[in-house]
């Protein structure tokens, strides 16, 4: 009997791990250079207090996510294929568009947080960005999914160098737990306000929504492993949000600790080293080019699945140059578009990352609005629609996603960030 | 040709102008001519938001729908699938699951103010921008910088029927096939349809193609077809056609049309295409092709590499050339083969077969074909009393006659 309980329970390991992928990517992809900026700036600046906002926005993640993930695997498609049949080619057009604009600027911000990243250890900003282009292209065209489905997972795993950095920066662990589960001196200003909402809208973004639903599409995972991939979001969900306590508790021991304002993520890397060691820097410099080599990589391939849903051609990892020719040219395309702008003489990445939140703020709830009304419709995810709590509870995220991006376009708009 | 995102959403009146709606969407009988047999109209009225309208009252469509003034409402079968729903914006695939593109538009064809019937799907980014009505500006835009914009349109023959009811829009061929479809299959495809679907068809094809895939349908299919495209296309079609071919379609007709269309061709192609009809009397006549090349006993090899290559005509056929001395008679032959082989200052008379096999006009076929398979030759040239070549018979040409 104990044999066959630990056979089942092995069975089920293996379809875990047979399905565990997307679900980890997709999160952990979404701290790519700018999630790991604004951890590093709000922990410098606001210090601990800041964490017990972090379980919030584990929960919408995996919410959000989940939603993405049950769709896609129920009803086998992706949600550019579904907007476009059900909304029609207007609508798609636009939302592929705003979508082209804000993915190129999220992928000139990671392209910038890779170059910071490199430059503190003094590699020359042309080489470091040519390299890792050529790099990220050979992957995504020659690689089949699970090739790079297991090098994505290796790279996510790899945030754990915060943890390492977190271990050198003398830590007031029992201040950050406590810190986590209840909400301490919480400064009622707008500035902490401001930094929360963009907190969540570095988090939950629009090529976020797309990239889980497609990458699933791409690994077809069917109806019967639905349980293990619920299971797969939450814990990707937790996972990521794991390696972001890392992040805020280094810069709130060192930076905040001794009042030292920082401007970016690589600020932080440079500043933490007085106080955490020049291992416990390097260690977050790596972290950072880890985490913008991954939103460089993805974010572009989610614009590439978008537009091989909403146009409908063939599009995935598992295809060849050949097989899918415009999947492959917009995901080059666009590394290459987002590398120019970063070589533009007079290029300003303030500007940039300050435009593309706000569209992304203004695309992000009309998203979630589309996967709520897709996960209730019947017809499409019979027996698997939202159950009337998790309707409200999605719906109710949905109306804090609203005001978050709304904050953060007027946020950004007024220089509070 | 209409398209559907044209006329989607215009106003319906009936014949005494009261409004009725607009025009929401296009049922129709997916069986082998797809005809348009309802009409979709979203109403204002809330309490009745759609009408179901068989075609039969409709009086004039252009601007705007007009439907006669009692007309009655219907009710959709369950089965009945529309062309807002089932394929505008769904994703084609091919026979083996690929994605192809989805259908942007749809192309209707109107025979009549109550005869609409779907020609096929628009599939290019065009099909997009119509949708924008921003398409004569891309137009105007894109000839300004010399470009011809066109739609490419999936003829409906491609698309397999049983399966949309179930959701799907599948072809029925791969994607490969799609970017280079074989005229020959098409043909085939096409044989097996109605005549309707037939003239349709062609009527979607540019004329290099649509030429190509009539070469290749058979003879009765050709001279049905030709009788119904008219004159102006016979003639372009005619002209771009094998000359063999062309004879043959040409001799099905009665003299009168015959006379009509060579009047209508270019010079040089009428003349060509009498001489060879001319011929049709006799044995050979009926297969002789005039697409041969001849080179002079004196010239050098590399001299004849020369002129193959800027041999002013297109030859869809080239295993022999010929060899005539001054006096325009045959007096030898060589293959390609040869021609290659050698060294690029020798004379043709050094390397060319002397007295090559040949035939006569009165020849009868069957030693025609005793001719080609005992010497394993792919083509015969004809001859006159003089030995002069007149023409060229090829296996292809004959072989069919013999299977039969």
């Amino acid at each position: 009997m104990v044999q066959l309980n630990n056979f089942i329970t092995r069975r089920r390991l293996m379809v875990f791990l047979a399905v565990m992928g997307p679900g980890l990517i997709s999160a952990i992809a979404d701290n790519d250079a700018g999630g790991v900026a604004t951890y590093s700036i709000l922990g410098a600046k606001y210090g601990y207090t800041i964490l017990f906002f972090l379980l919030i926005i584990t929960v919408l993640l995996a919410i959000t996510q989940e939603m993405g993930a049950r769709l896609t695997i129920v009803t086998g498609q992706g949600l550019g294929d579904l907007i476009r049949e059900e909304y029609g080619i207007k609508i798609s057009l636009l939302i592929f568009s705003l979508l082209v604009i804000t993915n190129t600027g999220t992928t000139v911000a990671n392209l910038a947080g890779l170059v910071a990243g490199y430059e503190i250890f003094g590699f020359p900003k042309l080489l470091t960005l040519f390299v890792t282009v050529v790099f990220i292209g050979l992957f995504i065209s020659k690689g089949n999914y699970k090739i790079n489905q297991r090098i994505l997972l290796f790279a996510g795993f790899l945030y754990a160098v915060y943890i390492i950095s977190a271990y050198f920066a003398r830590v007031d662990w029992d201040l950050a737990f406590a810190s986590l589960v209840t909400p301490r001196d919480v400064p009622l200003e707008t500035g902490f306000i401001f930094g929360v909402m963009a907190l969540l809208g570095t988090t939950v973004t629009p090529w976020g929504q797309f990239f889980i639903s497609s990458f699933i599409r791409d690994k077809r995972i069917t109806v019967d492993r639905l349980k293990y991939e619920k299971l797969e979001v939450f814990f990707g969900a937790f996972v990521t949000n794991f390696f972001s306590f890392f992040m805020i508790v280094v810069c709130a021991a060192t930076l905040f600790i001794h009042n030292i304002e920082i401007n970016s993520a690589a600020d932080a890397a440079l500043a933490i080293a007085p106080f955490a060691g020049a291992f416990a820097s390097h260690l977050f410099a790596i972290g950072l080019i880890i985490a913008s080599i991954m939103g460089a990589a993805i974010v572009p391939l989610t614009t590439a699945y978008v537009y091989a849903e909403f146009f409908g051609v063939e599009g995935g990892l598992d295809k060849s140059f050949t097989e899918s020719k415009q999947f492959h040219l917009v995901f080059f395309s666009q590394l290459i578009l987002a590398s120019l702008f970063l070589l533009l003489p007079n290029f300003s990445l303030f500007r940039i990352v300050l435009y593309t939140q706000a569209l992304n703020g203004a695309l992000l709830p009309v998203l979630i609005y589309y996967l709520i009304r897709f996960c209730n419709d019947t017809e499409r995810m019979g027996n698997h629609v939202n159950g009337k709590y998790y309707n409200y509870l999605s719906a109710s995220f949905a109306v804090v996603i609203l005001f978050a991006s709304v904050f953060v376009i007027i946020g950004g708009l007024l220089g509070k960030i | 040709m209409i398209f559907f995102s044209e006329i989607k959403d215009i106003k319906v009146y009936t014949e005494d102008d009261v409004y009725v709606g607009r025009l929401h969407d296009l049922v129709f009988d997916f069986q082998d001519v797809p005809r348009i047999t309802k009409l979709i109209i979203k109403s204002d009225k809330l309490h009745y938001p759609r009408l179901h309208i068989p075609i039969k009252y409709v009086q004039s469509m252009n601007h705007q729908l007009v439907l006669v003034k009692n007309y009655e409402l219907d009710n959709l079968k369950v089965n009945e699938i529309s062309i807002w729903n089932n394929i505008v914006d769904k994703q084609i695939i091919d026979i083996k699951g690929r994605k192809v593109v989805r259908v942007n538009d749809v192309v209707l064809k109107q025979n009549g103010p109550n005869n609409l019937t779907i020609l096929g799907v628009d599939t290019s980014a065009l099909g997009i921008w119509r949708w924008f009505g921003i398409n004569p500006l891309l137009k105007k835009i894109a000839t300004f910088f010399g470009i011809r914009l066109s739609s490419t349109t999936l003829p409906w023959q491609y698309i397999q029927p049983l399966e949309l009811t179930q959701g799907r829009v599948k072809l029925n061929f791969e994607q490969e096939k799609l970017e280079r479809l074989h005229p020959e299959d098409l043909a085939d495809y096409l044989e097996v349809t109605s005549m309707d679907n037939i003239v349709s068809t062609i009527n979607l094809l540019d004329l290099d193609f649509s030429s190509q895939v009539i070469a290749e349908l058979n003879l009765n299919y050709q001279i049905q077809l030709f009788k119904r495209i008219g004159l102006d296309k016979s003639v372009a079609v005619l002209s771009r056609m094998d000359p063999d071919e062309a004879v043959d379609v040409l001799l099905g007709f009665r003299s009168k049309t015959r006379t009509n269309i060579l009047q209508k061709m270019a010079d040089h192609k009428r003349r060509e295409l009498e001489e060879l009809l001319s011929f049709a009397g006799s044995d050979v006549g009926e297969y002789i092709n005039s697409e041969y090349c001849t080179v002079d006993v004196d010239m050098l090899a590399n001299k004849v590499i020369e002129t193959i290559r800027t041999y002013p005509r297109k030859l869809s056929y080239l295993d022999y050339v010929y060899v005539i001395n001054k006096q325009g008679q045959m007096i030898g032959v060589f293959n390609l083969h040869e021609l290659l082989m050698q060294p690029l200052t020798t004379p043709v008379r050094k390397f060319m077969v002397e007295d090559p096999i040949n035939i006569h006009l009165n020849t009868p076929l069957k030693s025609v074909q005793r001719k080609l398979i005992k010497y394993k030759l792919s083509a015969l040239p004809v001859v006159d009393e003089y030995k002069k070549i007149i023409g060229i018979v090829t296996m292809d040409d004959i072989a069919p006659k013999f299977m039969h």
